[in-house]
């Protein structure tokens, strides 16, 4: 949900901006290449490799698979941001990292009842910031106990 | 005084009541997002609202629209409002200076009938039905002829 943060981080995934909260992120990772260990993946879970960090191998999940998007980036040339949950950290892939936007630049896109009867896109929510769309992303849909799909 | 707005793309002719249009806007920029309805692949932005964009007569798996170049028509429909793509062209007709006529059978379920202006026919838009067949989840299948039939075919089938 949206939490009461300065400053959001903005990564994109198949031409979709995405914003997060700042509060779920351990690090930001632009350089994949030789922490990936791709033959520990599950793709049930959306686990497309494990990613050694910190020493530890976390998963990393690319929510490509759960958006129904396709991302024209190769994978290696994709980041990854660690995030923080009750289970430890896990690794998410993006296409890539945009940067930090001031929180009270986003403003509440209201979306219509055409749009809601999707069950899927009637539990995102979307915000707008100089009139372009960006999704808030919520980790706990795609990681954890409490894991949903989106 | 009724009056239809007139408009093209691809290959359909389309009318749409003026009572039902919103806006006309040209030159907005179009944003792709995810777990969109069927039908839909893009929304524009109007007023802080997303806006989903139809494709009437075009198949929704073809990206062959350019926004920069085309216009929007924003239509009130019962689920909210929708955005049909459309040319530059269009225009506001008065509906006496055509005339109607009514589908006995439906060509497709959004057709509720044909405006005929100046030699040229367009085909009224049943925007609720439009809409209705997205939240059915028939949005790629409502918007094509091809589709429409297909459409009137597995309902008939289902003995409906």
């Amino acid at each position: 949900m949206v939490g009461s943060v300065a400053k959001r981080l903005v990564f994109t995934l198949a031409g979709i901006r995405f914003v997060i909260d700042l509060d779920h992120i351990v690090e930001v990772l632009e350089q994949l290449s030789g922490r990936l260990d791709s033959q520990r993946s599950d793709l049930r879970h959306g686990i497309v490799a494990a990613m050694t960090f910190r020493h530890t191998a976390i998963p990393l999940i690319d929510p490509t698979l759960m958006l129904g998007l396709v991302s024209a980036i190769q994978f290696a040339k994709r980041s990854a941001l660690v995030l923080r949950s009750s289970e430890g950290n896990w690794a998410l892939l993006v296409d890539r990292v945009e940067g930090l936007v001031l929180a009270e630049s986003f403003n509440m896109a209201t979306i219509p009842p055409l749009l809601k009867v999707s069950a899927d896109f009637a539990n995102m929510e979307v915000m707008l910031a100089e009139g372009v769309p960006f999704v808030i992303f919520e980790p706990e849909r795609f990681y954890g106990s409490n894991q949903d799909r989106p | 005084m009724s009056a239809f707005g007139l408009f093209h793309t691809g290959d359909l002719d389309y009318a749409v009541p003026l009572t039902q249009i919103r806006k006309i806007v040209q030159g907005n920029m179009t944003f792709p997002l995810p777990l969109l309805p069927a039908g839909i692949n893009h929304v524009l932005i109007y007023e802080s609202t997303l806006v989903p964009i139809l494709l009437p007569g075009r198949s929704v798996d073809t990206r062959e629209h350019h926004p920069e170049t085309e216009c929007y028509v924003l239509v009130d429909s019962e689920y909210g409002l929708l955005a049909f793509v459309t040319q530059t062209n269009s225009r506001i007709v008065a509906e006496y200076k055509g005339s109607l006529a009514c589908t006995c059978e439906r060509e497709a379920p959004w057709q509720v009938g044909i405006f005929y202006y100046q030699n040229q026919a367009f085909k009224i838009l049943d925007v609720d039905e439009l809409a209705m067949g997205i939240t059915r989840g028939n949005g790629s299948i409502c918007l094509t002829l091809s589709g429409a039939r297909r459409l009137n075919e597995e309902e008939a089938a289902a003995g409906r």
